[in-house]
């Protein structure tokens, strides 16, 4: 059964989100502050059953939202048919302020609409043709993807249901929407949030940021037809503006290496645990540690191919749980390491693999 | 008088990760029209007499913006996460960020 792993709400989210779109300003804070605490309601629900009728009720809402959007040009896709949805947030600080490319629609003249269209597709692609995976949420989730959010805006997210990119600044970051590594990433938080669902604190929060660079970097060798030892496993090198250009944000081969620069200062990424990062800061280290195990992750790609060495992740991701540790991670991902090779989908020697890569990191 | 404190970290990049990005500025030493427009924006921010709800959780690659803003004898401390800053925050958030990097850029 999948259905424990629905993350369903008896008000839908995107009712609140509409009301968080329209209205006065004060509506639209309590809207968005209600869509929030809706996005926790539902993560608090994830391991309660969910009944039919709540599915029943949300697919009819989902309708309901599909004639709203088909008010304006732009017809949305069906729901659960993994169908994409790029809105243009216009430079404003709303989400989901106008659909302007739908699944199969042609393109637009905004290069980034298209750009970040394209990159979705292949992300959908990977997790279809690579894991088997239907979507975000295996159940053919719609991709929401919002561009040109925000002014000079230097981020992009996952909220919980749609992803959010800014333009840059222009001179230190350019747009977060035309980097497929930006793209993937975000989308396998979206994962991560449908599966283990990883706690973003901390070492369980350097797991959740460990997978989506994975998957990130997973996507980017899939898409460019790269093997393990051709690619260059950095993280972000396609975003970094004029500035910066020439360095990166991660470095999964040589975590602490991407960048140094008086701006950012020297790239604090630990390779090993003897280096972990325990202060507060990034939610106690959530973008910090994940060089640890990233690099482990590499040298098993580097071993048996990113491909098989992805598909060892994946099946742990599904066995992880919200509060899983580096330890915790490492028992599981060796016991989805000995099951894909009985499976004959990972060559013999994986498990001692996958050992020895986090032994090298200290684990 | 009237101090400002910022802080943004977190997202995508993991930069400021371990470094946060912060600036602090005592507003009645700028000179004007510097200081008359930044007073403007704290106020229509709305942050000193309506202060948004502490978020419910943390969302992934979220920035997160801490100020601190003294006035009047009175200091109030924030915490605001994307994507719930609320949108009359914007202006200031951006106005801080921008002398946050341009200070970082030309002393760090």
């Amino acid at each position: 059964m999948v259905f424990h792993k629905c993350v369903c709400s008896y008000v839908p989210p995107y009712v609140i989100g509409s009301l968080a779109r329209r209205g006065s300003v004060t509506e639209r804070g309590q809207a968005r502050i209600t869509a929030q605490q809706g996005k926790l309601s539902r993560e608090v629900r994830r391991d309660k059953p969910v009944k039919m009728h709540e599915i029943l009720a949300s697919a009819g809402a989902a309708s309901a939202g599909a004639a709203r959007a088909g008010a304006a040009s732009v017809t949305a896709a069906a729901a659960g048919s993994a169908g994409r949805e790029v809105w243009d947030s216009a430079h404003t600080w709303d989400q989901r302020k106008t659909l302007v490319r739908a699944e199969g629609a042609a393109a637009t003249p905004d290069p980034d609409v298209n750009l970040v269209y394209d990159s979705a597709g292949v992300v959908r692609k990977f997790y279809k043709e690579q894991l088997d995976r239907n979507s975000i949420d295996n159940l053919g989730m719609n991709l929401v993807l919002n561009v040109h959010f925000g002014t000079n805006y230097m981020n992009a997210f996952w909220d919980g249901d749609e992803m959010t990119f800014g333009d840059g600044d222009g001179a230190i970051f350019t747009s977060f929407a035309r980097s497929l590594d930006v793209i993937a990433h975000e989308l396998a938080h979206g994962v991560t949030q449908f599966t283990a669902n990883l706690d973003y604190n901390s070492q369980s929060g350097a797991l959740n940021e460990h997978f989506s660079d994975v998957f990130g970097t997973a996507v980017t060798q899939f898409a460019e037809n790269q093997e393990a030892g051709d690619a260059d496993w950095l993280i972000g090198n396609e975003i970094m503006g004029p500035t910066l250009f020439g360095e990166s944000l991660r470095s999964m081969m040589a975590p602490g290496t991407a960048y140094d620069n008086t701006l950012m200062g020297k790239d604090p990424q630990p390779a090993h645990m003897s280096n972990y990062y325990a202060g507060p800061a990034d939610n106690q280290g959530v973008h910090i540690n994940s060089g640890i195990p990233n690099r482990a992750f590499y040298l098993v790609a580097t071993d048996i191919g990113t491909p098989r060495a992805a598909a060892v992740w994946y099946h742990a991701l599904q066995n992880l749980w919200a509060t899983a540790n580096f330890a915790d991670a490492v028992d599981v991902i060796v016991a989805s390491a000995r099951v894909l090779t009985q499976s004959g989908k990972a060559p013999l020697g994986t498990t001692q693999s996958v050992r020895s890569a986090f032994r090298d990191v200290g684990l | 008088m009237m101090q400002i404190r910022f802080e943004m970290s977190g997202g995508y990049a993991g930069m400021f990760a371990a470094r946060p990005l912060t600036y602090q500025v005592a507003v009645d030493e700028l000179p004007e029209p510097e200081r008359a427009a930044l007073r403007e924006l704290v106020e229509r921010s709305g942050l000193l007499t309506s202060p948004p709800p502490e978020p419910a959780r943390a969302t992934p690659d979220a920035l997160t913006y801490r100020l601190t803003i003294t006035s009047e004898g009175r200091t109030h401390q924030l915490t605001l996460h994307d994507p719930s800053v609320p949108a009359a925050v914007r202006p200031l958030l951006q106005d801080l960020q921008q002398r946050a990097i341009a200070q970082r850029a030309g002393t760090a």
